[in-house]
């Protein structure tokens, strides 16, 4: 009996010591971005929405490379709409990070598709960091779109990030 | 690949995807249901009246205007679907058949 509880006793020690060694690293950034976009089927093409992207980032310090995003969307003109997203992110290299997620627009409008970038990071200080990058969209689902339709994106993007 | 070539890639890219955007493809009005006025519907890249709407009543009554109205340059109206009653004197001019 005191050997069962000496080993639960050290179990949860353990357990515990794991726990506490691990850190959440939150970071938050605004970024707009703009570029063409296309689809139907005539594949035409015009100038996409300039959007605005509020967000945040979060990773444990003993995988930093792994990151969680997600932000809240604004397309500012020529139309509105509003939206949200949540991305897997993935350092590569020091300066730059790879991210694919889900994206959708709610408002006024559904329109809900697949995205992924590419971020370059460029130090200002120890916890900002301008970021730059491409971004491609594909928006196959949502009561936005004509029948059949698949919308493609490609933005340029540009932004600050900052380590919280 | 350095700093300053990784940018250099990128702002290549997208000069490249907004010259593809203004010299090639079709032009269109909309992408979206959206991108139109009230009223309107997006259809075949253009904003258009809805099958079976007069477009002399409703949306072009409402501010629409410009490509946005599926109003062409010259006062033409967009409608793939134009219904018997359209005639001349209803679009304030000849209507196209697309």
């Amino acid at each position: 009996m005191a050997g069962w509880m000496l080993a639960a006793a050290c179990a949860c020690g353990t357990t515990e010591g794991v726990a506490s060694a691990q850190q959440y690293l939150v970071g938050g950034s605004v970024a707009a971005s703009s570029g063409v976009e296309g689809g139907g089927a005539q594949n035409a093409l015009s100038r996409t929405r300039t959007r605005l992207r509020l967000g945040g980032d979060v990773r444990i310090d003993e995988s930093p490379d792994d990151i969680l995003e997600f932000a809240a969307i604004a397309e500012i003109e020529p139309r509105s709409g509003f939206g949200a997203d949540v991305r897997y992110a993935r350092a590569a290299g020091d300066h730059f990070v790879v991210d694919v997620g889900l994206l959708g627009i709610v408002a006024p409008a559904s329109l809900y598709g697949v995205c992924t970038s590419l971020n370059y990071r460029l130090p200002i200080s120890k916890r900002a960091q301008i970021t730059v990058g491409p971004e491609a969209d594909f928006f196959f689902l949502g009561s936005d779109l004509p029948d059949g339709t698949v919308l493609w994106q490609v933005r340029l993007q540009g932004g600050l990030r900052v380590d919280l | 690949m350095s700093t300053f070539d990784g940018t250099r890639v990128v702002c290549l890219g997208f000069a490249l995807a907004l010259g593809a955007a203004a010299g090639c493809g079709v032009a269109s009005d909309c992408l979206r249901y959206s991108d139109c006025t009230a009223g309107l519907t997006c259809a075949y890249g253009h904003c258009v009246f809805p099958p079976g709407q007069d477009p002399g009543d409703g949306a072009a009554a409402e501010g629409a205007t410009g490509e946005d109205s599926g109003l062409g340059s010259t006062g033409e109206a967009s409608s793939p679907t134009p219904s018997p009653d359209d005639d001349a004197s209803s679009q304030g001019g000849d209507a196209p058949a697309e």
